[in-house]
C-alpha cells in the first residue's frame, strides 16, 4: 500500500514541476509588462483593503488587468497593453468609484474614496410555471394568472394541456379528468364546477395534475391506469375564501346573487352557496357530475339517471353560450360537507335544491319530404319549463393503503313539470306535461388484502320511480285516433318503475410483474312500465283499447365472471380482460299476451396497453369488443303517444349491438418548453340487429318503428391537439383539429340507404398579452359536414364561430372588456350570421378583494336567432328569440 | 483504510492537506447571509457519455466575510432536517420528496481566514479539508458580453487538471463565484471547463438583507 503512494506521489510531484516550468517559461516569452502600484485610501486617511482597482483602455469597457488592495491599502498590478493611454478606476460595494486617465508606463497611484453604498441590480429567478416530479405535472398559478382573472376556472383554461370546456368540464391531454381533489380531499366528487367557478384563484398555490392516478390506495401499483386527476393545493393549511356576489340590473328588472362562502382545513371541508339570477346564467350546470370513475361505474352511473319518457315540443336551441337565449328564474342552493373521522374514515355529505323556471320562444319553419309530396308547417312556439328538484349524498369512505371502503347513499327527488303552447295560423295547441321522478340508491365497495391477497366486494341497489303524463289540447292524430275527426284532448300516462341491482366478488393475485383479478357477480333488474292512452271529447273520458296501452314487464339476470391479467414493467403496462357473461331476459306484456325471452351468453374482451417511451412520449392503445343490448326503453308493443307529433310503436326484438373497438394515441408532454400535443385515431365497427325508421303521415306527425335487419356502421376519428405556453409573453397558443367519418345504414323514405357523414374540424385558440395594459383570447371554430346518401352527395353545412375577449387596463385597478361573438352557418347557398357584441366595465380596490362591475350585454341588441335544420326526411329553419340588450350592475368580493 | 482514503484525495486535488473525521451533525452560524445567489449546474455524469447530461441548481450564499456554496436541494434537507423537532415526520418526508442531490459537499471561501473549508462524504463518513483562499490566476480576455442584463467579461484559468472559461461581471464586484472559483474583480456569472464537462450559469442574484444567518455545518446527513 505504502510503496503504491510513493509511486502515485512521485509522478504526481513531477507533473506538477513540469507544469510550473512551463508556465513559467510562457510567461517569460509573453510581452513586455508596465507595473502600475499604488495604494488607497478613505476621506480621514485610512487605508482600505479589499478596493478592486481596474485598468481598462480609454474607449473601451474590458478589464486588461486588476488587483485587490491588500490590510495596508496597497495594491500592485501588471498588464501587457501597448494602447498610449489607459483608464484606471476603484470598485467597490462600499466606496464611490474613483477614476484616473493616464498615460501607459509604470507609475504609482494613489486614490482617496468617498463612502457610498453601491445598490446592486437584482435578478430574480422565474418560478417555472410547470415542473414535473415523476407522475405530478406542477402547474404554478401564479404564472398563469392575469388581472382579469378570478377565479380558479379563469386560470385553468390558459394552462397548456389542460382545457376546459362550455360545461365545466376539464380535460388534460384530451381525456376528461378522472378525480378533482382540493388538497387530496374528493369534497365534490365529480360535481366540481361549483368549486372551479367560484374558488378564488389566489387562495391557490399550484394546480397538479396527478397522471396515472388510481384514486384508491389500496389499488396503486396493483391496477394500472392512464387516466389523469387534478389535486388543488391551496397556500394555507387553513382557508376561509369564497366569493359573494349581487347585482341588478334592468330591461326589464335583473337581478344575479351569488353568495358561495369556503372552508377548507385539514380535517373538515365545506362548499355552501346559494345563486339565483333571472339573466341567463344556467347554474344548474354546477350539479352536473362532470367524472366518469371506470366503466363499470358509467353503467353503475346510468341507473339512477332520471327517466324522461314523454315530452313537449321543444325548439331547438342555438349552437351558442346560453346566456344568450336563456330566460329563467333560478334559485340553487347547494350544500358540500366533508368531514375526516378518526381512524381513516371520512364522511361527506352533499345536497342541493334547484328550483329553476325557464322559458323558450321561437317559430319554425319545417319542410317534410314526403315520398309524394312536401309538406309546409310554420309554428309560433312557447314554452314554460319548471325544474324542481332536490338530491341528497352521504357517502362514508376509508381509503387507505389496506383498505378501500366506500358507502354512498343517494336520494332523489324531482317535481318537474312543463307547458308549451304551438300557434299556426289559426290553430292553438296546448301541451302540458308532469314529468316527476324519485330514485333512491345506496352503492358499496369494499375492497381489503386478505393473506395477501386482494379482495373486492360492490354492492349497488337502485329503486328508481317515473310517473308521467302529458296532456295535449287538442286531441292529436285524428286519422288513428277518432276517424278523421277534430276531438278536444289526449291524455297519455306513463308509470315506469323498478329495481336493479348488481353486486360481485373479486379477488386478485400477484406474483411479481404479473397480476390476476377474478371476478364473480350477478345482475337482477325488474321493472315495470305501464301506460294508457285517454281521448278526451265533450266531457267524455275513453280509454283507448290495448293497442295503445302497455303493461310490460321486464325481467333481466345476468350472471358473470372475468378474469383481467395486468402486467407492468417500468416503461410498459398491459392489462387484458376477458369477460363471460350469462344473460337471461323474460320480457312480456301481461294483458297484449306479447313477449320475448333471450338467453345470450356473451364474451366481451377488452386489452390495453400504455408504453412510456420517455419522460416526455407516451403511447397508448385499446381494443375491445362489446355486445349491448337495449333497455325496457326500447320495447313497447302497445303505441306511446310520445309527443303531439310522435306515436311510437317498439315491436320488435330487443335492440342488439356488436361492436369493435380500436383505439390509438400518442402524447407528448414538455413542461420544460410547455409544450403539450397529442394524436388520438379510434375505429369503431358496429353490427346492429334492428334499423329503425320514420314513416311520416299527411299531418306531418311521425310514426316510428324498427324492422329486423341487420345493419352495420363503421366510424374512424382521427384528431390532434397541440398547445404551448410562452412565460416571456404569457401566451398561450392552441390547435385542435379532428376528423370524423361515418358510413351507417338507415331507412329513408322506406328505402334501405347508405349515409356516408363526415366531419372536418379545426380550432385555433390563442391567449396573448399584447401589450402591457392589454391582453386577448382568440378562439375559432370551424365545422364542415358532408352527407351523402347512397353515393349522392348532399349540399354542405359549415359552421364557424369566433370568439373574441379583448381586455384593457388603463389603469391600475381598472378593467375594461370587450367581448365579440360572430357565428355564421352555410347550408348550399344560404348563410346565416349572428354576431354579438358585450362590454364590461370594472373598477377593483382594497387590493383585488373588491369589485365594482358594470355589464352591457348584446350592445347590438340582437333579439332573434336563426339557424337551419337538416336530416334525411325534412328541412327546418328556427328563429329563436334571445335576450334583449341588457346593463348590469353588480359588487363582487372575496370572501 | 484511512490511508486509503488519503491517497484518493490527493489524487483530485494539488496543494492540499487533508483528513478524514467523523463528526456529529451540528450547525454553527458563522456570519449573516448578504447576496444569495442561484447557479445551475450542467454535467456529465459519465465524461464518456454524452446522454448522461444532468442538471442540478446550487447556491452561493455570499455573507460579510464567508461563503458558502452547496447543492439546492442539500440545503432544502439541511433546513428540514434542522427543523426535525418542530415538523411532523409525514410532512418532512413530502418536503424532501424529490429533492435529492448528487453533490453533498459544502464549500467554506474564507473559513477560516484565509483558507477555503470543504466538507464532503464519501459512503457514511464525513470529513474535512482546507486549501488557500487564492487558488487561481486569471487571464483576461477581451471578450465582453451582456447576461441577465449585467455587462460580463471572459477569463480563463487552469485549476484541478483542467482549463476554465469564466464570465463575470464588474457590476457585483464581489470576487465570488461558484465552487471554488473566485479571485475575480467580479461575481462570475458562468463558468464551464472547456471539455463541457462541468458548467455553471448564474440564474438568479438577490439580496437577503442579513436576515439569516450563514450556517457551518459538520457531518451533515
Amino acid at each position: 500500500m505504502q510503496r503504491r503512494a510513493k509511486v502515485i506521489l512521485c509522478d504526481f510531484w513531477k507533473f506538477k514541476i513540469l507544469s510550473v516550468l512551463v508556465f513559467m517559461l510562457l510567461n517569460a516569452v509573453a510581452f513586455s509588462q508596465n507595473k502600475i502600484s499604488g495604494n488607497v485610501i478613505d476621506n480621514t486617511g485610512a487605508p482600505l483593503e479589499g478596493i478592486y482597482i481596474l485598468v481598462s483602455p480609454v474607449n473601451g469597457i474590458h478589464i486588461l488587468a486588476f488587483a485587490i488592495s491588500d490590510e495596508k491599502g496597497a495594491f500592485s498590478l501588471s498588464h501587457h497593453s501597448t494602447l498610449d493611454s489607459l483608464k484606471i478606476k476603484t470598485k467597490s460595494l462600499n466606496f464611490a468609484e474613483q477614476l484616473f486617465l493616464i498615460s501607459n508606463k509604470s507609475q504609482n497611484i494613489h486614490f482617496v474614496l468617498e463612502p457610498k453604498i453601491m445598490e446592486l441590480k437584482e435578478v430574480k429567478v422565474l418560478a417555472t410555471p410547470i415542473s414535473r416530479y415523476g407522475d405530478t405535472l406542477d402547474y404554478t398559478v401564479n404564472a398563469f394568472a392575469d388581472e382579469k382573472d378570478r377565479v380558479l376556472a379563469d386560470v385553468l383554461k390558459k394552462m397548456p394541456g389542460i382545457d376546459v370546456g362550455s360545461d365545466g368540464k376539464i380535460y388534460y391531454q384530451g381525456e376528461a379528468i378522472q378525480k378533482y381533489y382540493i388538497d387530496g380531499l374528493d369534497l365534490l366528487e365529480g360535481k366540481y364546477s361549483i368549486a372551479n367557478d367560484n374558488l378564488p384563484y389566489e387562495a391557490v398555490s399550484s394546480v397538479q395534475v396527478l397522471e396515472n392516478h388510481q384514486p384508491m390506495r389500496i389499488l396503486q401499483d396493483i391496477v394500472p391506469t392512464d387516466k389523469a386527476s387534478l389535486n388543488i393545493k391551496l397556500k394555507k393549511n387553513v382557508t376561509t375564501t369564497g366569493t359573494a356576489m349581487a347585482g341588478s340590473g334592468f330591461l326589464p328588472l335583473l337581478w344575479n346573487v351569488n353568495i358561495t362562502p369556503m372552508l377548507f382545513a385539514k380535517k373538515l371541508q365545506l362548499i355552501v352557496s346559494y345563486q339565483t339570477n333571472n339573466m341567463g346564467d344556467d347554474v344548474s350546470r354546477s350539479l352536473k357530475t362532470l367524472t366518469l370513475e371506470d366503466l363499470s361505474d358509467y353503467m353503475e352511473n346510468q341507473i339512477d339517471a332520471k327517466d324522461e319518457l314523454l315530452n313537449i315540443k321543444t325548439i331547438q336551441s342555438p349552437s351558442f353560450s346560453k346566456n344568450r337565449y336563456l330566460f329563467n328564474n333560478v334559485h340553487l342552493l347547494n350544500f358540500n360537507y366533508l368531514v375526516k373521522l378518526s381512524k381513516d374514515y371520512e364522511l361527506r355529505v352533499n345536497a342541493s335544491y334547484l328550483n329553476d323556471y325557464q322559458q323558450e320562444s321561437g317559430k319554425v319553419e319545417t319542410t317534410y319530404f314526403l315520398p309524394n309530396d312536401t309538406l309546409q308547417l310554420n309554428e309560433y312556439i312557447h314554452n314554460n319549463f319548471f325544474f324542481n328538484s332536490l338530491q341528497t349524498n352521504f357517502t362514508l369512505k376509508k381509503n387507505t393503503k389496506k383498505i378501500y371502503l366506500k358507502n354512498s347513499l343517494q336520494i332523489k327527488a324531482y317535481w318537474d313539470s312543463q307547458n308549451g303552447l304551438i300557434e299556426s295560423g289559426d290553430s292553438k295547441i296546448v301541451q302540458n306535461l308532469g314529468n316527476p321522478y324519485q330514485s333512491v340508491s345506496n352503492k358499496l365497495r369494499f375492497i381489503a388484502t386478505i393473506e395477501k391477497q386482494l379482495i373486492e366486494f360492490s354492492s349497488v341497489a337502485n329503486y328508481s320511480n317515473a310517473l308521467q303524463q302529458l296532456q295535449v289540447f287538442p286531441g292529436q292524430f285524428e286519422s288513428i285516433l277518432n276517424n278523421n275527426e277534430p276531438y278536444d284532448e289526449n291524455i297519455q300516462q306513463a308509470n315506469l318503475y323498478g329495481f336493479f341491482t348488481n353486486n360481485s366478488l373479486g379477488i386478485s393475485k400477484g406474483k411479481n410483474r404479473l397480476k390476476m383479478i377474478t371476478k364473480l357477480g350477478f345482475q337482477y333488474q325488474n321493472q315495470r312500465l305501464n301506460t294508457f292512452l285517454n281521448k278526451i271529447n265533450n266531457g267524455v273520458v275513453e280509454e283507448l283499447d290495448l293497442n295503445f296501452q302497455n303493461h310490460l314487464n321486464w325481467l333481466k339476470t345476468k350472471y358473470y365472471v372475468q378474469t383481467e391479467f395486468v402486467h407492468q414493467t417500468k416503461h410498459l403496462k398491459t392489462s387484458i380482460l376477458l369477460p363471460i357473461s350469462l344473460l337471461n331476459y323474460t320480457i312480456s306484456d301481461t294483458e297484449l299476451q306479447r313477449g320475448q325471452k333471450l338467453n345470450p351468453v356473451l364474451f366481451e374482451p377488452r386489452l390495453s396497453l400504455q408504453y412510456t417511451i420517455n419522460a416526455f412520449w407516451k403511447l397508448g392503445g385499446r381494443a375491445s369488443y362489446s355486445n349491448n343490448f337495449g333497455s325496457i326503453r326500447q320495447i313497447n308493443y302497445g303505441a306511446i303517444f310520445q309527443n303531439l307529433h310522435l306515436m311510437q310503436i317498439k315491436d320488435t326484438p330487443l335492440p342488439e349491438s356488436q361492436s369493435q373497438n380500436y383505439a390509438l394515441k400518442v402524447d407528448y408532454s414538455n413542461p420544460l418548453s410547455s409544450v403539450f400535443a397529442g394524436m388520438n385515431y379510434q375505429h369503431t365497427f358496429t353490427r346492429n340487429n334492428l334499423i329503425f325508421q320514420n314513416q311520416l303521415q299527411a299531418d306531418g306527425s311521425n310514426y316510428l318503428s324498427a324492422i329486423q335487419q341487420k345493419n352495420q356502421q363503421v366510424s374512424h376519428v382521427l384528431s390532434g391537439r397541440i398547445s404551448k405556453y410562452i412565460s416571456s409573453t404569457k401566451t398561450t397558443i392552441a390547435l385542435e383539429s379532428s376528423y370524423n367519418t361515418t358510413l351507417g345504414e338507415e331507412i329513408i323514405n322506406s328505402i334501405f340507404s347508405e349515409i356516408d357523414s363526415r366531419i372536418l374540424s379545426f380550432q385555433p385558440k390563442l391567449n396573448i398579452r399584447i401589450l402591457d395594459w392589454m391582453s386577448m383570447e382568440y378562439k375559432m371554430l370551424n365545422s364542415t359536414f358532408t352527407r351523402s346518401i347512397n353515393q349522392q352527395k348532399q349540399p354542405n353545412v359549415n359552421q364557424q364561430k369566433h370568439l373574441l375577449d379583448l381586455s384593457i387596463y388603463p389603469h391600475e385597478g381598472h378593467y375594461l372588456g370587450v367581448f365579440a361573438e360572430y357565428y355564421v352557418t352555410t347550408y348550399s347557398e344560404k348563410k346565416t350570421e349572428n354576431y354579438f357584441l358585450d362590454f364590461i366595465y370594472r373598477f377593483s380596490f382594497s387590493k383585488k378583494k373588491i369589485d365594482i362591475e358594470a355589464k352591457w350585454y348584446n350592445v347590438l341588441n340582437h333579439q332573434n336567432y336563426s339557424s337551419f335544420y337538416l336530416s334525411s326526411f325534412m328541412l327546418g329553419q328556427t328563429t329563436y328569440q334571445l335576450r334583449p340588450s341588457q346593463f348590469m350592475l353588480s359588487i363582487k368580493f372575496v370572501l | 483504510m484511512i490511508n486509503s482514503r488519503i491517497i484518493l484525495i490527493f489524487l483530485f486535488l494539488t496543494d492540499s492537506i487533508a483528513y478524514a473525521q467523523k463528526n456529529q451533525s451540528e450547525l454553527t452560524p458563522i456570519d449573516k447571509v448578504v447576496y444569495v445567489c442561484t447557479y445551475q449546474l450542467d454535467y456529465l455524469r459519465d465524461s464518456k457519455d454524452q446522454e448522461s447530461r444532468r442538471s442540478e441548481k446550487m447556491v452561493l450564499f455570499i455573507g460579510k466575510s464567508v461563503s458558502k456554496f452547496q447543492s439546492l436541494n442539500a440545503y432544502i434537507k439541511d433546513t428540514i432536517n434542522w427543523n426535525r423537532k418542530t415538523d411532523d415526520m409525514a410532512l418532512m418526508l413530502a418536503k424532501i420528496k424529490g429533492k435529492s442531490s448528487r453533490f453533498a459537499f459544502n464549500i467554506y471561501k474564507n473559513y477560516p481566514e484565509g483558507e477555503i473549508s470543504t466538507t464532503d462524504r464519501i459512503y457514511s463518513d464525513n470529513f474535512i479539508y482546507n486549501e488557500p483562499l487564492q487558488l487561481l490566476d486569471w487571464e483576461m480576455t477581451d471578450d465582453t458580453t451582456t447576461y441577465l442584463g449585467y455587462h460580463c467579461q471572459k477569463a480563463t484559468t487552469y485549476y484541478a487538471g483542467r482549463n476554465y472559461e469564466a464570465w463575470f461581471t464588474s457590476e457585483i464586484p464581489i470576487s465570488e463565484g461558484p465552487y471554488k472559483f473566485n479571485g475575480l474583480p467580479g461575481l462570475i456569472v458562468k463558468i464551464k471547463d472547456t471539455r463541457n464537462h462541468y458548467s455553471f450559469e448564474l440564474i438568479s442574484f438577490v439580496k437577503s438583507n442579513e436576515q439569516y444567518s450563514l450556517f457551518f455545518g459538520k457531518g451533515i446527513i
